[in-house]
């Protein structure tokens, strides 16, 4: 047994000229709660669901549980839990959707699905389409977190949630399945809750991933370095992401080696102001270049 | 479970269909100016196949309803109310999910044909219970042989119209309907245009020829029936088959 619950190695799902996902190289290990960040429209949810073969995709391998999703969605599915559009079949209530989802997974716990209902503040008895946007996630949620599921798979789990909802959810999450040694893999663009929870976090952007690592190797790892003076030789220093001049001072952020990066601006006579480290909201936007002088990083193993 | 599903969906049209045919078969039962099942055996006026044949053409309209509308049940119909993701993302093959559909929806029609058919062979057979056997062209043929072929020939027809309802559902989604609808519409203009232009071509019914009315009245088993029975039972077959090919090949969004 592969110690990744899910790898990609070189993936692609292209629709038509658009490249939704485009040579992505992922590894999640078994066990991890890991964050997928990206923006909208970066490829996450088309990710997810080539992962889960609701989507084929145009090239590359891929391994979910050590199952290839192509030939074998069907045993994927009946081990990961899964929300990706939020939709249920409108004219059920959720305990009907219950009766529904608990006939399809051997595994399945009524228990937890009444734990879930009353930790969610969840009307079982209406029917889903009559149920707020926020209420029908928290249905879409307890139906993929009580079928027993080996691997977790949400996509934007918390949107449309309220903050003392998304707090009770991120606290179960990790009560339930963080410490149960189940993988929780969650897509999301909400930085701070993902950083609240996850051990693993991947930047996808325009399809590629761009950064994957352990949050804290990358939080201590990434440095923010301002010194004073404009343009000294240091671009090519191999982990630098960004250089920004302005009113005298020079804004660098370095990936790797932060102290072997000081020592050198040092010597080239710069007088360096400040050593911060970076937050993951802070690593997410330098990563995916917010409009600043970017080079491209290499993805950490 | 998933049956279970497709049963929600479809009950309603069902109880409606139900009442339905029950109420036609009635009227033509009752109301019928020829007092169809009230001929004489004896004299040669009784004509079953011809009851049947005029019991099929007024069953036609509901059946043809009940059928169209089951095939917008199912996947088409998951496909269409944006639930496409939760219903795929079960442990379950699309093949599974097309036949499971495609199963129910045909159980629930022959029920509602073995229904219609077994009133009908019932009003026959209590207005002359003592005559024996039916005589096609002068062969005694039992009632079960004739109830089995009436339900074989509505199974097909209804059979055909669901199994392009479903595929068309599958293809479209929203309007799968009315795509379905069309066809019917564009093939029996089709088959006028082509018996106008060439009278010598005839394009097949919809539904199938059981009986050959001959001119004294009289009535035989149609020519080449075995045949018909098998290409139709492939052509409403090849429906559901193309709606898991396309289902296989194709993205769920």
């Amino acid at each position: 047994m592969s110690d990744l619950a899910i790898e990609t190695h070189a993936l692609h799902k292209h629709y038509g000229d658009i490249h939704a996902v485009d040579g992505l190289d992922m590894n999640v290990p078994r066990g991890a709660v890991y964050g997928f960040l990206g923006r909208n429209g970066a490829g996450k949810t088309t990710t997810i669901r080539v992962l889960t073969g609701l989507a084929r995709a145009t090239g590359g391998d891929m391994r979910v549980l050590d199952l290839d999703p192509r030939t074998d969605s069907v045993a994927i599915l009946a081990r990961t839990g899964l929300v990706v559009d939020k939709m249920l079949i409108p004219s059920m209530t959720g305990n009907d959707l219950v009766r529904f989802n608990s006939g399809f997974f051997p595994r399945w716990s009524d228990a937890l699905a009444a734990k879930y209902a009353e930790v969610l503040e969840l009307d079982m008895k209406r029917k889903f389409k009559k149920l707020s946007t926020g209420n029908r996630t928290k249905l879409c949620l307890l139906l993929a977190l009580s079928q027993g599921a080996e691997l977790i798979m949400l996509d934007e789990p918390t949107a449309g949630l309220d903050p003392v909802i998304t707090d009770q959810l991120l606290r179960v999450m990790v009560e339930d399945f963080a410490n149960e040694g189940r993988t929780l893999f969650l897509s999301s663009h909400h930085l701070s809750e993902v950083e609240r929870i996850a051990e693993w976090v991947g930047i996808i952007d325009h399809g590629k991933l761009l950064l994957e690592g352990r949050l804290d190797d990358l939080r201590a790892s990434f440095r923010r370095v301002r010194v004073v003076g404009e343009a000294l030789p240091l671009a090519a220093w191999p982990g630098l992401i960004s250089a920004n001049t302005g009113e005298g001072t020079t804004e660098y952020v370095v990936r790797t080696d932060g102290d072997g990066f000081v020592a050198q601006l040092a010597s080239q006579g710069a007088t360096v102001l400040e050593v911060t480290p970076l937050n993951l909201s802070e690593i997410f936007l330098e990563v995916v270049g917010k409009g600043k002088t970017n080079v491209p990083v290499e993805v950490l193993a | 479970m998933y049956l279970w599903k497709y049963w929600r969906e479809s009950r309603i049209t069902f109880a409606v269909g139900m009442v339905l045919v029950g109420l036609m078969l009635w009227a033509v039962l009752k109301i019928h100016p020829g007092g169809l099942v009230e001929g004489d055996r004896d004299s040669g006026q009784f004509n079953p196949a011809q009851i049947y044949l005029v019991v099929a053409a007024v069953l036609t309209f509901p059946l043809a309803f009940l059928a169209w509308q089951f095939g917008t049940f199912g996947v088409g119909h998951d496909l269409s109310s944006g639930s496409g993701s939760f219903i795929f993302s079960r442990p379950r093959s699309r093949a599974f999910l097309v036949w499971s559909d495609w199963g129910y929806g045909m159980a629930q029609l022959l029920l509602l044909l073995i229904a219609a058919n077994s009133v009908l062979a019932l009003a026959v057979y209590r207005s002359a219970p003592d005559s024996g056997p039916i005589l096609l062209s002068g062969e005694p043929v039992s009632m079960f042989s004739i109830f089995g072929l009436h339900c074989v020939s509505g199974l097909l027809f209804t059979g055909l119209l669901f199994g392009l309802t479903y595929f068309c559902s599958v293809l479209v989604k929203r309007r799968g309907l009315v795509l379905s609808v069309g066809v019917v519409l564009v093939y029996l203009i089709a088959k006028a245009v082509v018996k106008y232009r060439w009278p010598a071509i005839t394009l097949p019914d919809l539904s199938l020829t059981e009986f050959n009315m001959v001119p004294t009245g009289g009535a035989s088993f149609a020519d080449h029936l075995g045949l018909d029975i098998a290409l139709r039972a492939a052509m409403a077959l090849a429906f559901p088959v193309a709606a898991q090919m396309l289902l296989q090949q194709r993205d769920v969004d």
